[in-house]
Formats: structure tokens, C-alpha cells, sequence
């Protein structure tokens, strides 16, 4: 009985991992118009609704925790008038939640009034990549609403925070700034001397200047060069924090802080016209 | 047929608390990985059969959602949970302590699994190794682990009765 199931058990290992290894073998071999490659996308327009759900579950628990976490100071006032409070902090919870919901959809409206020129998509975020090696965001808006490939994403204040790398009909796949992947041309506002961000990772951003005798300091403010056509000049990505030495390779390592807030990202919006018109810039040398 | 839908039930809610809940709980950067100590969790009950199952689709669905290629998280997920499922009958102390431990060193294997399938494939996206992130990983994973065991084993041992009464 007991030899049966263990015979049982190792053919069914090697059948999942004959279908793993097929599914592997197959999506690295065909294009972005393959099989597997759609049914991933395909996938992902049908999750994307279980997602939206738990999302709208999670984010007023994380904000009510965060409320709480606050409320220390205070504790001994709420025990005493518990019950009271109880039924205040909900109401305060939900003004705040309404408050911060209506402040970023101001600062989205403000942004699109001084972009006239500009078409922009409002999106919520909607999931993040399952693991820990890539910097993704899964958006709920796709091609049904006029997405694209390489269509840049910005934050609620206009400030940078990727680009789109995969789209289906109701939900994007959106590459941070930080993930390695990840490279847009950009100059340094104060001068105009241009250069190309990386993705570093851990939320670090590097910009290498093409001209290495270019003068640069703490503070200065980065934003797109335009460069590649992926992505309009005039985008702020964030600001110079490090200046290090030159290195071997007689490049400076320039680190910048982002200015959008990539680990709290609710709402995006993507930059549907003027459309992307040429590939991203290689990141990896 | 309760079984399988407590079973798939479980999946479900393991990939959509992964892919929502899990990155907003990170620490330095790192998240732990739900599907993955659900799966060990759940095959050293069930065994190797029933975990490489759950792994499998486990991976499938995190696969799903992701930019990396697809296959490589079913794969290594096919293998943690055929082997955690190896455990089954051999921990005999009731302590959450070895699931943990167990999680911690299957986490590891995981993702060297993982960057051994994208090493072999040349995948060109691929992330450069960085020992530290899996180990925090790992870590964190059997931080997890002390919460979601218990709650496994509730689960299997009612599904149990709801068999045995039946």
C-alpha cells in the first residue's frame, strides 16, 4: 500500500515537472505573440478583479493600523472613553481615508491642468510582482483603455515612477524606476547636462552623465531628457543625494532619491499621449 | 470533494494575500513569500504528492503575475513541495519551531532553484544573485511560518474529521 502511493507520488512529481519544464522551454523560445506569453496575459485580466477586491479590503486595514499606531500617546484617554472613541476614530478613519483619497485626485487633476497638452490615464494599483527580484506594479487600467507598451507611469504629483511592459485588455504590468530593468534618458534640470538613470534596486536610482566633467551637487533636481522617445522631457524623477569619486571606469557613481513614493503607490497616472515612440534604452551595459 | 475545495481555497487566498497584502508588510525591501510556506506547511501534512500539487500551482499562479518567465516558480515550487511533503510522519514534535526551520531552508532551495532555471535558460531579465536578499527572505518566511502552521493544521485536522464523520 504503502510502496503504491510512493510509486504514485514520484510519477506525478515527474509529470509536474515535465509540464514545468515544457512551460519554461516553450515561453523563453517564443515571442511576445506566443502561446503562453497571451495565456499569461489573458491570466492576469482575469485575476485582476480577485485582486481589486482584497485590495479595497487591505488598504483601510493598513491605514487603520497605521492610525493606531499613532493613537499611543493617547491611550489612556481611549479606555477610559472607549466606547466613544471607538465609534470618533471610525469616523476620523474614514474622513482621513476620504481626505487623502480627495487630496491625491486633486493633486492628479492639478498635474493633468498643467499638462493641457498631455493625455493622461488615471489608474489604481492593483497588485505588486510576487517575488523579491523584480520592481513591478500590476495597474487596472490595459489596452482596452488605451495602453501601451513603454507608455510612461507617473504619480499622482507628476513625478516619475516607470514605464508599462506588459498590457492586456484591462490591467498593465508597470516596471519601476529601481528595478534593474529599468533605464530612461534624463539631464539635470540646473544645467541641462544629459545622461541615462538605472535601476539599482533597494529603491536606488543611479544617473551616469555622458559628460563626466559635468558639474553636479547634492539636491539637484533630475527629470527626463526625453531621450529614446519612450518616455516627454520634463518629468521629474528625483533629486542628487550622492555624489561618490570617480570610479576605474572614470564614471561618477550619482545616486538620486525618487521623488514618487514607489512603496506606497495606490493611484498612477499613465502618459497616453504623446505616445512612446521608440524602444527603452538598454539598462545593463 | 470538501477536501479539494478547502485545498484550492487555500491557493487562492495564499496568491491574492502574495500579491497584495505581502509588499505592503516588507521589511528593508523584502517580503515573505506566502505561497511558499503554505506549500511546506501544508505538505508536511499531506505529504509529498499533495505538496508537489500545491507547489505546482502555487508557482503557476505567482508565474502569472510576474514579469520573470514562466515555469521557473512552478518548477522549484514542484520540488520544495514533493520534498517538504517528505517530512511527513518524521516530525514528530508538535512545536512550530521545525516547520519553521523546515521553511527557512526550503526558501533557500527555492530560490536557488530559481536562478539555477534562469541561469540554464539565459534568461536576459534575469536579477543578479544577492545571498543577503535570500536569506532575509528565508528568514522572514520562517517569522511567517509561527503564524500560518497553527492555521494550516487546523485546517487539515477538520478537513480530517469532516472525512472521518462523513
Amino acid at each position: 500500500m504503502r510502496e503504491s502511493e510512493t510509486g504514485r507520488n514520484r510519477r506525478l512529481l515527474i509529470i509536474l515537472l515535465i509540464v514545468s519544464f515544457l512551460t519554461v522551454t516553450v515561453y523563453s523560445r517564443e515571442g511576445d505573440r506566443g502561446i503562453i506569453h497571451r495565456l499569461q496575459r489573458l491570466s492576469m485580466d482575469a485575476i485582476s478583479p480577485l485582486q481589486r477586491g482584497v485590495v479595497k479590503v487591505v488598504r483601510p486595514l493598513r491605514e487603520g493600523l497605521e492610525r493606531l499606531a499613532d493613537l499611543g500617546s493617547a491611550t489612556r484617554e481611549r479606555d477610559r472613553l472607549r466606547e466613544e472613541n471607538d465609534r470618533l476614530r471610525e469616523q476620523l478613519l474614514e474622513m482621513e481615508r476620504l481626505r487623502r483619497r480627495n487630496d491625491e485626485l486633486k493633486s492628479m487633476l492639478d498635474y493633468a491642468e498643467s499638462r493641457r497638452d498631455w493625455e493622461l490615464l488615471a489608474a489604481d494599483v492593483i497588485g505588486s510582482n510576487a517575488d523579491n527580484w523584480k520592481d513591478t506594479r500590476q495597474i487596472g487600467v490595459g489596452y482596452a483603455d488605451g495602453v501601451e507598451k513603454f507608455m510612461a507611469v507617473l504619480d499622482e504629483r507628476g513625478n516619475l515612477v516607470g514605464r508599462v511592459t506588459e498590457c492586456t485588455a484591462h490591467t498593465s504590468l508597470v516596471l519601476l524606476i529601481t528595478d534593474k530593468q529599468c533605464s530612461f534618458g534624463a539631464k539635470l534640470e540646473r544645467n541641462g547636462e544629459a545622461g541615462l538613470i538605472k535601476g539599482e534596486g533597494e529603491g536606488v536610482i543611479r544617473l551616469e552623465l555622458i559628460n563626466q566633467d559635468a558639474e553636479v551637487e547634492k539636491e539637484d533636481l533630475v527629470v527626463t531628457s526625453g531621450m529614446g522617445g519612450t518616455c516627454p522631457p520634463g518629468i521629474s524623477i528625483g533629486t542628487v543625494r550622492e555624489i561618490s569619486e570617480l570610479r576605474t571606469d572614470l564614471s561618477r557613481g550619482i545616486i538620486i532619491s525618487p521623488l514618487a513614493g514607489l512603496s506606497r503607490l495606490e493611484r498612477v497616472l499613465v502618459v497616453v499621449s504623446p505616445r512612446p515612440t521608440g524602444a527603452p534604452l538598454p539598462a545593463r551595459e | 470533494m470538501h477536501r479539494r475545495l478547502a485545498f484550492i481555497a487555500l491557493l487562492v487566498v495564499s496568491f491574492l494575500v502574495q500579491t497584495t497584502l505581502a509588499s505592503e508588510i516588507s521589511i528593508a525591501g523584502i517580503k515573505p513569500d506566502f505561497i511558499l510556506v503554505v506549500t511546506v506547511c501544508l505538505a508536511v501534512f499531506e505529504g509529498p504528492g499533495r505538496g508537489a500539487v500545491f507547489g505546482f500551482w502555487g508557482g503557476f499562479l505567482e508565474d502569472m503575475v510576474s514579469s520573470a518567465v514562466m515555469g521557473v516558480s512552478s518548477l522549484s515550487k514542484v520540488i520544495v513541495g514533493y520534498l517538504a511533503g517528505e517530512l511527513k510522519n518524521r516530525m514528530v514534535s508538535a512545536s512550530v519551531l521545525l516547520p519553521a526551520l523546515a521553511v527557512l531552508l526550503f526558501s533557500v532551495l527555492n530560490e536557488l532553484l530559481k536562478f539555477l532555471a534562469w541561469a540554464a535558460i539565459g534568461w536576459d531579465g534575469r536579477p543578479a544573485f544577492r545571498f543577503s536578499v535570500i536569506a532575509g527572505m528565508a528568514l522572514y518566511n520562517a517569522l511567517v511560518t509561527v503564524g500560518i502552521y497553527p492555521l494550516v493544521r487546523r485546517l487539515v485536522e477538520r478537513e480530517e474529521e469532516v472525512t472521518l464523520f462523513k
